[in-house]
């Protein structure tokens, strides 16, 4: 299994490649410096053969207005797996709506875009030197917290949840928390 | 992907710079989108250039939908958003495509708007490395001029300057010792594009003057163009 080589799953349509560039490309970038290796594959494109090849796992952040993902939660069964929990998932905005959508979370359509001020709820490895004081947030839509995840970070909604090896920013860190990018793709 | 776009034009490196990444992945330029700010302050629109930025859209054969604004903030938003419904019912655009880098202020406020009048917002150069914009810029033949300077180290001698590979070497010298973004992306400097691998015809700068409002802060103003063959 890969731990130099991180997976991205853009969750964006797959002919759309400005979006590619705005929330896929900074997240690469970040981890690029970190001096690891990293492979994007688009969800309509996932296998399990591919997923098997990784320890570290990010769904990516989408568009406002892309939601066809939704329609495709199927893809994301692996998460649940059981042979699959000692992988590292990461879910992103749109990321994180998927964990909460396949774990049985209702919606709740709180529509957050800019920059907030997050209360820290819970401590945790996720947030090694990350003050969390400013987070940029881009969401049409949300979900409840599935009962299994602690919420480790809120505005007024959950904004990082966890559950054993699996974590979702409703946020996007590629903006302005770099350090838990990092922190997450260090996990050991 | 064949998407309607307007794009957000300023005149600038960012504005031009994603037109051509907006056309190269596929799509149509419909319109480019300019507010012409009265307030050289503006906090969302960039006013120098202004005055010639139909010279760039008549080079880039593209319609410009010019929308004014008195540049006061927040006020500025609603001004946006009438353009916006403009070049949806003048060009049926379904989307936007804007330069916005850093400035989570800028982006944000664009996101809310599009999101209220159904519109995709793309920003293809969000959180770009600077080092690496650069560098993209100057590999793809962008001509960029200064247009205007608005804070220290930068002094009237910058203003017209064209930031080629020597430019660029100074740009980076000062900051490291200044800490200023190359991309200008701390409001140090505005651009202007006078060429690019889009014009069809190239802008030449026949004479201009300079407004200084201090030692650090000023811009290139009564500015003489003329479009020339490549």
């Amino acid at each position: 299994m890969k731990c130099d080589e991180i997976l991205i799953i853009n969750l964006n349509d797959k002919a759309n490649t400005l979006h590619k560039l705005e929330y896929i490309k900074p997240i690469m970038e970040i981890i690029q410096k970190e001096g690891k290796k990293v492979e994007i594959i688009n969800y309509k494109d996932l296998k399990s053969k591919i997923i098997r090849k990784y320890s570290h796992i990010i769904l990516s952040g989408t568009g406002l207005l892309e939601f066809e993902y939704l329609n495709h939660l199927n893809k994301f069964d692996f998460i649940k797996d059981e042979k699959n929990k000692d992988k590292y998932i990461l879910g992103i905005c749109a990321g994180c709506q998927v964990l909460q959508n396949i774990f049985g979370a209702e919606e709740t359509n709180t529509t957050e875009i800019g920059l907030h001020n997050p209360d820290i709820l819970l401590q945790d490895k996720i947030l090694e030197r990350e003050s969390l004081k400013e987070i940029y947030t881009l969401h049409s839509s949300s979900f409840e917290t599935p009962k299994q995840f602690q919420i480790i970070a809120k505005t007024k909604i959950p904004q990082i949840i966890k559950y054993n090896n699996i974590y979702g920013t409703l946020f996007h860190p590629e903006v302005r928390n770099h350090q838990i990018i990092k922190n997450f793709i260090n996990f050991e | 992907m064949n998407e309607n776009l307007g794009i957000l034009f300023s005149g600038g490196k960012d504005s031009n710079y994603v037109t051509y990444l907006a056309k190269n992945a596929g799509n149509t330029i419909s319109c480019l989108i300019t507010l012409s700010s009265k307030n050289p302050n503006s906090y969302m629109f960039q006013s120098v250039g202004n005055e010639i930025i139909d010279m760039q859209a008549k080079s880039l054969g593209i319609p410009l939908l010019r929308h004014n604004t008195e540049g006061e903030k927040e006020k500025e938003l609603e001004d946006l958003k009438q353009a916006l419904i403009l070049a949806k019912q003048n060009y049926n655009i379904t989307g936007i495509c804007t330069g916005a880098i850093k400035s989570c202020y800028q982006a944000s406020r664009i996101q809310k708007i599009c999101l209220e009048l159904n519109l995709v917002c793309y920003n293809p150069i969000w959180q770009i490395d600077e080092d690496k914009y650069m560098n993209e810029l100057l590999r793809d033949k962008f001509e960029i001029s200064i247009f205007g300077i608005f804070s220290y180290p930068f002094e009237k001698p910058m203003l017209g300057k064209i930031i080629d590979k020597v430019q660029l070497d100074k740009l980076k010298q000062l900051r490291t010792e200044f800490k200023i973004s190359i991309a200008g992306e701390g409001g140090e400097y505005e651009s202007f594009i006078l060429d690019s691998p889009m014009f069809k015809q190239k802008l030449v700068i026949k004479s201009f003057e300079t407004k200084m409002d201090s030692e650090n802060s000023g811009i290139i103003t009564n500015c003489d163009v003329e479009l020339v063959e490549k």
